[in-house]
């Protein structure tokens, strides 16, 4: 037991005083001499393509110790009726919750629409609640977000995780070599510190709205 | 102007192409997927498949089919633990005649039209692989690379050089070369998820039609191989002590393409948003016999397909299907020709 706490800690040294910094040196160098484009989407036309969408905002606490925390919690829990309420009014919403993740309250939600009109949707049912959350956030955006809802919409979309989609070699279009590719994907990764890998759906291809009225929990 | 796949000897050049590829392959075998294991047992469609399609196998009545699992080499030599595609075909023996569905456990295809394939399989060609620089380890370390495996004794030629170079140059065949590259051996072919790869073309009872892509999902879970050592035969040993013990089962599911989606291009995948549905069950129960007997020769065809579950202008699809009867007439298979011998 004792060989392996060595060998592990050892390795953990290692790690951070020379693996670590000589991959970020090598980031560096890599990123000015074959730099990578973050990839964009192709707009299609079928209906899922709308569906089930999903939104990961990671927002850092300006007060990340217990006690910030535990601030930012309650802020959420003061809001719960207005949260499920404003949810419910909005309509597309499958799905949505708050997380404390490292120092970050996250708001994940799965969603029908584009995320734009997501966004001024629910600025405008609950957004009472995202200016009181946005105390607690550094960086915030302007507020109240209802007045101030295009810099809402760009903070948004500066802080929501970027999200991959399809295989390795269609995020890279230009690259010339296979060889590349996982370089290019820890280019991409140094871009995006928060990403969403993939996503399961048990029942893709239907809305909120279906899902509801097929289950007879709505009318 | 693309030519039929009946056209030009393409079945015969895709077949010597294939049979280049692997330098050991053995007259009467199969060129690709050359060792293989079968199973018997039937199949239970879902309430669900009979509304998006009219064809016999979904309507609701148990329908016996054998299954032949199979690696992807074309070399005769059994060699479960290798790093390979495995395939799975399925014979729906209906009164009306068979149907077969033809799945492997690659996501997507290499090759766009049939002269891509037949590009493809001779770029995969073996060459003897060249002994890499001392220092390549370190090299592809400073490039951000993966480090790459330096050749063994037991593979002093192969094709991957080749494909990779194909890939580098042709950007279709790239998630198609990787997927088939990087495919790790499994602990037991009940325990893979295989894809059709290839669109087909479903009409339901109110004449719609609905472009559709089928996976056997393993109710087992799919697991990866991570011990070695492993015998050679391992995977067909596995099966063999399954069947003993209880029946393998695996879900098809289908799913819906959407407007926009690649119908005839297999080397693209549908983004996963799309409807999934439960076509049904296929439960199977005992081997189809031991040893190369009746299933190594029987024919399967990714083209045999029936009224309400047709196949898609995917012209690597009909490649496919021409090659299959072609090499099946060259091995002397059982039930080669499509339409007849059924």
């Amino acid at each position: 037991m004792t060989t392996t706490r060595t060998d592990s800690w050892t390795q953990v040294l290692i790690g951070r005083v020379v693996t670590q910094p000589m991959e970020w040196l090598l980031v560096q160098f890599w990123k000015r001499l074959a730099p990578v484009k973050t990839p964009t989407w192709a707009w299609k036309t079928a209906p899922a393509d709308n569906l089930q969408q999903c939104m990961n905002l990671v927002m850092p606490l300006a007060d990340k110790t217990a006690v910030g925390r535990a601030k930012a919690a309650g802020a959420v829990a003061a809001n719960v009726d207005e949260i499920f309420t404003g949810l419910s009014n909005v309509g597309t919403v499958h799905f949505a919750r708050f997380d404390l993740i490292d120092g970050n309250l996250c708001m994940f939600s799965v969603y029908d629409g584009d995320l734009e009109n997501y966004i001024r949707d629910f600025i405008s049912v609950f957004g009472s609640v995202f200016d009181a959350l946005m105390e607690f956030v550094e960086h915030k955006p302007p507020t109240p977000c209802r007045l101030n809802p295009e810099a809402f919409i760009d903070w948004v979309n500066a802080h929501d995780a970027f999200q991959i989609r399809g295989d390795v070699p269609s995020l890279f279009p230009n690259e010339r070599k296979i060889a590349n590719l996982p370089r290019d994907v820890v280019l991409l990764l140094e871009q995006h510190p928060n990403v969403q890998l993939g996503r399961y759906s048990a029942y893709p291809g239907l809305s909120a709205a279906q899902i509801r009225l097929a289950t007879g929990v709505d009318w | 102007m693309v030519k039929s796949p009946r056209e030009g000897g393409l079945s015969e050049r895709l077949f010597d192409a294939l049979i280049d590829d692997f330098p050991d392959h053995r007259p009467g075998t199969r060129p690709v997927h050359a060792v293989g294991i079968g199973a018997d047992g039937y199949f239970v469609p879902s309430h669900v498949a009979r509304r998006f399609t009219t064809a016999d196998h979904f309507q609701g009545d148990r329908v016996q089919v054998t299954v032949r699992f199979s690696n992807g080499s074309g070399s005769p030599v059994e060699n479960d633990p290798a790093l390979d595609i495995r395939g799975m075909a399925t014979k729906f023996l209906l009164p009306s005649g068979p149907t077969d569905l033809i799945m492997s456990s690659l996501p997507v295809f290499f090759s766009r039209t049939p002269q891509d394939f037949l590009d493809f399989a001779g770029a995969g060609e073996p060459k003897p692989v060249k002994a890499l620089p001392r220092w390549s380890c370190l090299t592809d370390r400073l490039r951000l690379r993966q480090p790459r495996t330096p050749p063994g004794p037991d593979t002093p030629d192969n094709g991957v050089a080749g494909v990779i170079a194909y890939a580098d140059d042709h950007p279709f065949a790239r998630a198609g070369t990787i997927a088939a590259l990087t495919q790790p051996a499994p602990t037991s072919y009940a325990r893979v998820t295989y894809h059709a790869i290839h669109t087909f073309r479903l009409t339901d009872p109110d004449g719609n039609v609905h472009y559709c892509r089928f996976t056997w999902e393993p109710v087992a879970g799919v697991r990866p191989e991570t011990r070695s050592g492993l015998p050679e035969d391992y995977l067909h040993t596995e099966l063999k002590q399954r069947l003993m013990r209880a029946p393998v089962r695996f879900v098809l599911r289908a799913v819906v393409g959407g407007q926009g989606d690649a119908l005839d291009d297999p080397t693209v995948g549908w983004d996963t948003t799309r409807l999934r549905l439960v076509m049904g069950e296929l439960v199977l129960t005992e081997l189809a016999e031991e040893g190369g007997g009746a299933s190594e020769r029987l024919s399967f065809n990714p083209t045999r397909v029936m009224r309400g579950f047709e196949v898609s202008g995917d012209l690597v699809l009909a490649a496919r299907g021409a090659a299959y009867e072609y090499s099946c007439l060259e091995r002397g298979g059982v039930g080669c020709q499509l339409g007849r011998g059924r």
